[in-house]
């Protein structure tokens, strides 16, 4: 039985209080429990790992941390859920939130929905830094180590094999990046023997270099694919979207987008810089993931996180003195989140994320009102990670200009065939075009089994002093 | 040797007469690749007879062909006013061959990448291996780039991309996009699967001729492209005649290296003509009839012969295993007749077992293995692959399960020798030859009567055997 007190701490400090963690707190000791966490575990979380590693000097972050574990107690529980009935809706990234959104809107407590693969890693290896168990246990299973597999398909298949997962219902197996994803649901379901049902919906990738992805005519196809995987789905698990649910949910994403907008400009452009990009990152994913639990809790954590910043750029308040360098990153590695402290502890501050911050355009208005499946799928095109990599670049120039950053830092994906070799030539096209140095890391965003802190220490030194010697310059 | 010229010999013992032309292409392409004398010496007075049957004469010419087609990039380079038109494998050959004819019969057709990587690594047997970074990416894609930025094959017309598999092709061809500003480029692979998937690839086909016609005036013949069509079948039904006959054979009549460049001549395009490499093969066919070799124990079918490193086939061979079916080339595209031009390629590209379920493709091996009567299978090539590296394990499980015969994984690289080792290889195929003894001693000695399995053909039931007490 799990430690009542450790983990009540743990609760205390992901921002729940008396009732609230009272009512939480069997649910959460069941969850360490399936999940594989020990009370030393949570111990070192509660300590060490998350007071050194996240800001949490802010309700909004504990809030945040909250959001998440909130998610990992549903996911712990799926099981239960479809034995009860309740329909298993997954997923996979790279998506838009939006359509699970609006499956969550229709279907209420009857269905689940979530990207589990990218939750158990998020949070294990984020604020627990234990995914390692569910990583070897799918290289047990044939993803083999040397093979360099996306961390995020071994989860899926290692949190099945160790039992924490319940086949869904059905999965959505985006390949709207790469095709890895879907070729691991294809095996998982050979494996299961046509238990595990999958649809993939992909996009095309025939644009040009700089070419724009988001062309009426690949709107118009990729609404068709979108409504036809979401008919498939309907015909599954018996719930449909009615087009009301589906408009909802884009109004609630276009306000969260609104906000991450105001919270990654806040952080940004003040000097001290209030936040780290772990925290900036992390509350961007919501954009891209869907909650089980709606946007209800991310979203007061996110009202809370931008009030918090506001009073801490009026008392001149940061994580790091005025003057300091700042870094912005293809995508900030927050599921491992000492690589942020490493920047902090060589006085550099890790600001916005190419990816998930979003770009003039995403903020624009959809042309599309009428038509949810347009606006969705037109949503999802002017997503960056999608795009061809010269209209990619126009958009990562377009908030380098915006954000100014004293330097970028790419990498943390050269496992990762589709994003490896293209960040290395984006680096070099936008550093071209903005005059802002780009420097390149090896390594894996979700897992660092392969990497120690002292092994990326050397480097990440190196690039703070050429930073603080520029900015001394200047 | 005596005193007579390296290049000269070297020319000489692959049988290429046309010295004229290739005696000062082979003397660029080793400035090029910086392949010293010594190493082409190494070549032909060692590395021949260790990895090739190369007392046949027609199987030096087969090697010749791939030669021939890698010294012609240095022609290229010189050459700006021939129409040059790249593709990656897989792709679809009947397509592209109609396509040149199309543009220009003396239009450049090639794969330079998998030649290059064919003739470095497997023919003159380059030590260098290819960085992929960690990334473990495929090698023959950090071929296509490294040519293109190494300045190795001048910028083509047209490039058709194929990511009739992954989509790792396209996305770095997106990059080499870069460097080819002059240059049209076509990329076709499917985002969808199952009953869409062949009307969606005939639909970029169609794309893809429409605009090769709109930019260069030019008709497609409809009755050239089924002319084409038939010499493949040509020539793949004489590759399959020759494998056969060998499957037959109690001895290696060809190197398990040899068998595997066979099987590449339908992977790669040449400009030697079609026509004449089924000639060509008619010859071997002849040759091998009347040779004999080291004796066969084992015959096996293989995922695909590394033919980038021929010590595989070799060892394979000093253990008494012969690999004589390559199952990546089994397609399920049957011909009916009534296609469509457009079609009938969509078809081909679609067709092909390896772009499908491992289900299917299990389904389809097992087939193989018990109407040939082969052993076993090879697995294991693949394994820097994502997407036939994580799922060998299953196919393994799967075919075993329906052919009751033996399957081995043995972990390498299929193009890349970053992690090859022979002496461990070595201990390993010895391991399974025992196993496969002693199996077989038992086979001998006691079998028993055979009960099908339901759902399961008769021959792949196997021998029911009693284990010795």
């Amino acid at each position: 039985m799990a430690d009542r007190e450790i983990n009540r701490r743990m609760l205390e400090l992901a921002g729940f209080e008396k009732d609230e963690l009272e009512a939480i707190l069997p649910d959460w000791l069941m969850t360490v429990e399936r999940v594989g966490l020990t009370d030393e575990d949570v111990r070192v979380a509660v300590e060490e790992y998350i007071p050194k590693n996240w800001d949490i000097k802010y309700l909004g972050v504990r809030k945040m941390i909250g959001a998440y574990l909130r998610e990992m107690i549903d996911i712990a529980k799926t099981k239960e859920m479809k034995e009860n009935g309740t329909k298993l809706l997954y997923g996979i990234l790279p998506a838009v939130a939006t359509t699970y959104s609006a499956y969550k809107k229709a279907g209420g407590d009857d269905i689940f929905v979530s990207f589990p693969d990218l939750m158990l890693v998020t949070i294990l290896n984020g604020f627990f830094h234990q995914a390692a168990p569910y990583l070897y246990e799918a290289e047990e299973q044939g993803f083999t180590y040397g093979c360099r597999h996306c961390p995020l398909n071994k989860m899926r298949v290692g949190a099945l094999t160790k039992g924490l997962l319940a086949i869904p219902d059905v999965i959505w197996s985006w390949g709207f990046n790469c095709d890895e994803g879907p070729k691991t649901d294809e095996m998982i379901q050979c494996m299961l023997n046509e238990e595990w049902k999958y649809i993939v919906s992909r996009i095309p990738h025939d644009t040009y270099f700089g070419q724009p992805d988001d062309e009426e005519s690949r709107i118009t196809y990729l609404s068709k694919v979108l409504k036809e995987g979401m008919d498939e789905i309907n015909d599954i698990i018996g719930i449909t979207p009615s087009q009301d649910d589906l408009k909802a949910a884009i109004a609630e994403a276009n306000r969260y987008t609104f906000k991450i907008g105001q919270m990654v400009s806040l952080v940004c452009k003040s000097d001290p810089v209030p936040l780290g990009g772990n925290t900036l990152t992390q509350f961007q994913q919501a954009l891209c993931v869907p909650f089980n639990k709606g946007l209800t809790h991310i979203e007061e954590a996110l009202d809370i996180m931008i009030k918090e910043l506001k009073e801490a750029i009026k008392k001149g308040e940061g994580v790091l003195p005025k003057g300091a360098p700042k870094v912005g990153s293809y995508f900030v590695p927050f599921c491992i989140p000492w690589i942020d402290r490493l920047f902090r502890e060589n006085g550099v501050a890790t600001t916005f994320s190419q990816t998930l911050t979003p770009s003039k355009s995403q903020m624009t208005p959809s042309k599309y009102k009428d038509d949810p499946y347009m606006s969705i799928a037109e949503q999802w095109l002017k997503m960056p990670l999608g795009q061809n990599m010269g209209y990619e670049v126009a958009s990562m120039v377009e908030k380098v200009k915006a954000n100014k950053p004293d330097g970028m830092l790419m990498g943390f994906f050269d496992f990762d065939r589709w994003l490896g070799a293209h960040q290395k030539m984006c680096a070099t096209l936008v550093e071209n075009e903005t005059g802002v140095p780009h420097y390149y890391m090896e390594s894996d965003f979700w897992d660092d089994r392969d990497y120690s802190e002292e092994a990326l220490r050397t480097r990440i030194e190196s690039i703070s002093q050429l930073l603080c010697i520029r900015k001394e310059m200047e | 040797m005596g005193n007579r010229d390296v290049f000269e010999c070297f020319l000489d013992y692959f049988l290429i007469e046309e010295k004229g032309v290739y005696m000062p292409l082979l003397k660029k392409a080793c400035a090029a690749w910086n392949i010293r004398e010594e190493e082409l010496q190494n070549v032909i007075q060692v590395r021949m007879q260790q990895y090739h049957r190369t007392d046949h004469q027609a199987m030096r010419k087969v090697l010749a062909l791939y030669l021939k087609e890698w010294l012609y990039i240095e022609a290229l380079k010189e050459n700006s006013e021939q129409m040059k038109i790249y593709f990656n494998v897989p792709g679809a050959m009947c397509a592209m061959y109609w396509i040149k004819q199309s543009l220009d019969c003396n239009a450049y057709l090639g794969t330079p990448d998998l030649i290059t990587m064919v003739v470095l690594y497997g023919i003159l047997g380059r030590k260098t291996k290819m960085e992929t970074n960690g990334c473990r990416h495929c090698a023959v894609n950090v071929m296509r780039l490294l040519l293109r930025t190494e300045q190795q094959i001048p910028e083509p017309d047209i490039r058709c991309t194929f990511g009739l598999v992954c989509d790792e092709a396209p996305k770095q061809d997106l990059l080499i996009e870069m460097t080819e500003s002059e240059t049209t480029h076509f990329y076709i692979h499917s985002p969808v699967r199952g009953r869409d998937e062949k009307l969606y690839l005939e639909r970029q086909v169609e794309d893809m001729i429409k605009k090769i016609a709109t930019k260069y005036h030019v008709l497609f013949d409809e009755k050239e492209y089924w002319k084409i069509k038939n010499v493949r079948f040509n020539l793949s039904a004489k590759i399959d005649q020759i494998i056969q006959f060998i499957s037959r054979s109690k001895s290696f009549l060809l190197s398990n290296a040899d068998i595997g460049l066979l099987e590449t001549l339908l992977l790669a395009s040449f400009q030697t003509d079609m026509n004449e490499i089924v000639l060509m093969l008619d010859d071997l066919y002849h040759e091998i009839r009347h040779t004999s070799g080291k004796e066969i124990k084992y015959k096996f079918c293989i995922y695909y012969t590394p033919v980038c490193n021929p010590q595989y086939g070799r060892i394979m061979e000093e253990n008494g295993i012969a690999l004589l079916y390559q199952t990546a080339f089994v397609s399920n595209a049957v011909y009916t007749g009534s296609y469509r031009v457009t079609e009938d390629i969509a078809a081909e590209c679609c067709g092909m077992i390896i772009t499908k379920s491992v289900y299917e493709e299990a389904d389809k091996i097992s087939d193989v293995i018990c109407r040939r009567r082969f052993d076993g299978l090879l697995l294991g090539m693949f394994t820097f692959d994502r997407w036939m590296g994580a799922q060998q394990n299953l196919l393994k499980t799967l075919v075993e399960k329906k052919t009751g015969k033996r399957v081995y994984i043995y972990e390498t690289d299929f193009w890349n020798q970053e992690i090859f080792s022979p002496e461990r290889m070595y201990a390993m195929v010895e391991t399974w030859t025992e196993m496969l003894e002693e199996e077989k001693s038992e086979t001998r000695s006691i079998i028993t009567d055979r009960k099908p399995v339901p759902g399961m053909p008769a021959e792949a039931a196997g021998p029911i055997y009693r284990r010795k007490r």
